[in-house]
């Protein structure tokens, strides 16, 4: 199954003095096992792109479609868009109803319900017993952000698109939000991820799409655009702070650089060297 | 002058104080980060200080102000501005310019000073060309700064920022930051910023950290990066720049150990050349 965007345009207020471009052309196909981030400056169309991908929103041209799906699947039924700051739209009474509302209105059987339910919050870390009874008001930023994913990942659906998972939230947080993007690729789900976090994208994806003004401005491995001092300065992009260094030393003294770039770079996570290190 | 004594603050129906016996005197024109884990407090301190939300034991003063007296709330709500984490709570106008201009009318100001100080706002914080759009129709990043802007407009003695570049690109939290440094030299308000990156933290004059509810560090930002601060054990991380510092002289790289900044990195590795 793949989620395949071809040209996907979209233009805000068509037909209007108003209107402007919103995406222009993006094609792009992600498969089963993928794991790919979208990054670019504020307003360069992340958002709308995932929007587009999960069969919310219609572009006005070019096409968003489910290829070599089984018959009657569509985007809207594969895909699960976990919107930035998704706390947001808690509305139930208590944290079991809130993550069981997809299932319920899939009319799943209650006790499928339960047994879901309590699988979601196990996978996102929050202990069944401790949290279903709680109003979802009354959880830390962080419980409110995995409780909130739980709702999507309870729909078991093959494709989970992520927008600023781990905007707001402190360093510890944003690790569990890390593994649990982790344990939903070893499950077997494709990510599609929108953040400014490049330490995030580092370590969770293998591919990253760059946006700018509505377009893909570069495609590649991480390695690939974080090494790309030029793009990152010209769109006013952050790379992880290893890159960063070795960017900015390549500027000043090219040999250093490539010594402390035979140190810093290809380390898988930059925080194990910290925590080696210091503390 | 900003002041808690022994402010305490239990949610109804909650467990535990979500603050718990917090003392702080921040005088006018610092610039304080304020830091902790998810959960710990931070978002209820901000509120208390321009009485959004009052303590449940203990007083809180803006200006020798007492937050729970009706009388001075008017005032209290003129000299503390708060920029809210989500800029989507705050954000209430059809364009950008009107919500630039939406906390000045309720302040009575005249529409000469208004025009003045929008027109001032807008090329500072980049939003020149999206003035006349409808806000709820921008980017998280856009919105953000939007809300930034519409509190500076009122010109706050005393600026509260909650996560005020969680939504930012590199690019846009640098230029917030320069341009409240620049605010800072020009003319004395108090900043008060809650966030989670360690580089933000160091921008402070003084960093508090804040873990269930109570105040567990509050001193100059070096010292809580210094090692045996506990600052690990806050959920703090240090700045990328002592990992990287660090990483490089286990490997024999010749290194000053008190590296706090990428900047000052940077000049180690690569001083004396151009």
């Amino acid at each position: 199954m793949r989620i395949v965007l071809d040209s996907v345009g979209l233009t805000y207020d068509r037909g209007l003095p108003t209107a402007r471009s919103g995406l222009g052309g993006v094609s792009l196909s992600i498969g089963a096992g993928d794991a790919v981030a979208i990054m670019g400056p504020t307003g360069s169309g992340k958002t709308t792109l995932l929007e587009i991908a999960a069969g919310l929103v219609a572009p006005t041209t070019g096409s968003a479609s489910l290829d070599e799906a089984e018959d009657g699947a569509s985007l809207k039924s594969r895909v699960g868009l976990v919107y930035q700051f998704p706390e947001l739209q808690f509305f139930e009474e208590t944290v079991f109803d809130e993550v069981a509302y997809g299932l319920r209105a899939a009319r799943i059987g209650e006790d499928e319900v339960v047994r879901r339910v309590h699988a979601a919050l196990d996978r996102v870390r929050l202990k069944p017993s401790s949290f279903v009874e709680r109003s979802p008001l009354t959880l830390s930023a962080g419980e409110q952000r995995r409780a909130a994913i739980a709702a999507l990942v309870v729909l078991e659906r093959p494709f989970l698109l992520l927008d600023e998972p781990s905007a707001g939230l402190d360093p510890r947080t944003r690790d569990r939000i890390l593994e649990l993007i982790h344990r939903e690729r070893e499950a077997g789900r494709a990510i599609l991820l929108v953040t400014h976090d490049p330490e995030l994208a580092e370590e969770t994806v293998d591919r990253i799409v760059v946006l700018s003004s509505g377009s893909i401005v570069a495609d590649g491995s991480p390695a690939d655009v974080f090494g790309d001092a030029g793009l990152l300065e010209r769109l006013g992009l952050e790379a992880p702070p290893a890159h960063e260094l070795v960017n900015a030393l390549s500027r000043r003294d090219p040999a250093v650089a490539r010594d402390v770039a035979s140190v810093v770079l290809g380390r898988p996570a930059l925080r194990d060297g910290v925590s080696n290190d210091r503390f | 002058m900003i002041e808690l004594r022994d402010v305490g603050v239990t949610f109804p129906g909650a467990a535990r104080p979500s603050l718990d016996g917090v003392n702080l005197s921040i005088a006018a024109g610092e610039t304080v980060a304020l830091a902790g884990p998810s959960g710990s407090g931070k978002t209820s301190l901000l509120r208390l200080l321009n009485a959004l939300l009052l303590p449940t034991t203990g007083s809180v003063s803006v200006d020798g102000m007492d937050t729970r007296d009706d009388a001075s709330l008017w005032e209290i709500r003129r000299r503390v501005g708060l920029v809210f984490q989500n800029p989507d709570d705050q954000i209430v106008s059809t364009t950008v310019e009107r919500e630039l201009a939406f906390g000045m009318e309720n302040l009575g100001l005249d529409r000469d000073e208004m025009r003045s100080r929008v027109e001032t706002l807008l090329p500072m914080l980049g939003l020149e060309q999206l003035r006349d759009r409808p806000p709820h129709r921008l980017s998280g990043g856009e919105k953000q700064r939007v809300a930034v802007a519409a509190v500076l407009a009122m010109r706050p003695r005393h600026l509260l920022l909650d996560e005020p570049t969680s939504l930012l690109d590199a690019r846009g939290r640098a230029d917030l930051w320069a341009l409240l440094a620049e605010l800072r030299s020009r003319e004395e308000r108090t900043v008060i910023h809650v966030t989670q990156f360690p580089e933000e933290i160091a921008y402070a004059d003084r960093a508090v950290v804040l873990v269930e509810g109570r105040v567990v560090f509050d001193a100059p930002p070096r010292e809580l990066f210094a090692a045996g601060s506990g600052a690990d054990g806050w959920g703090l991380r240090p700045p990328p720049a002592m990992g990287l510092a660090g990483a490089l002289r286990t490997a024999g790289r010749p290194l000053p150990e008190d590296i706090l900044t990428m900047d000052e990195l940077i000049e180690a590795l690569a001083g004396g050349t151009q």
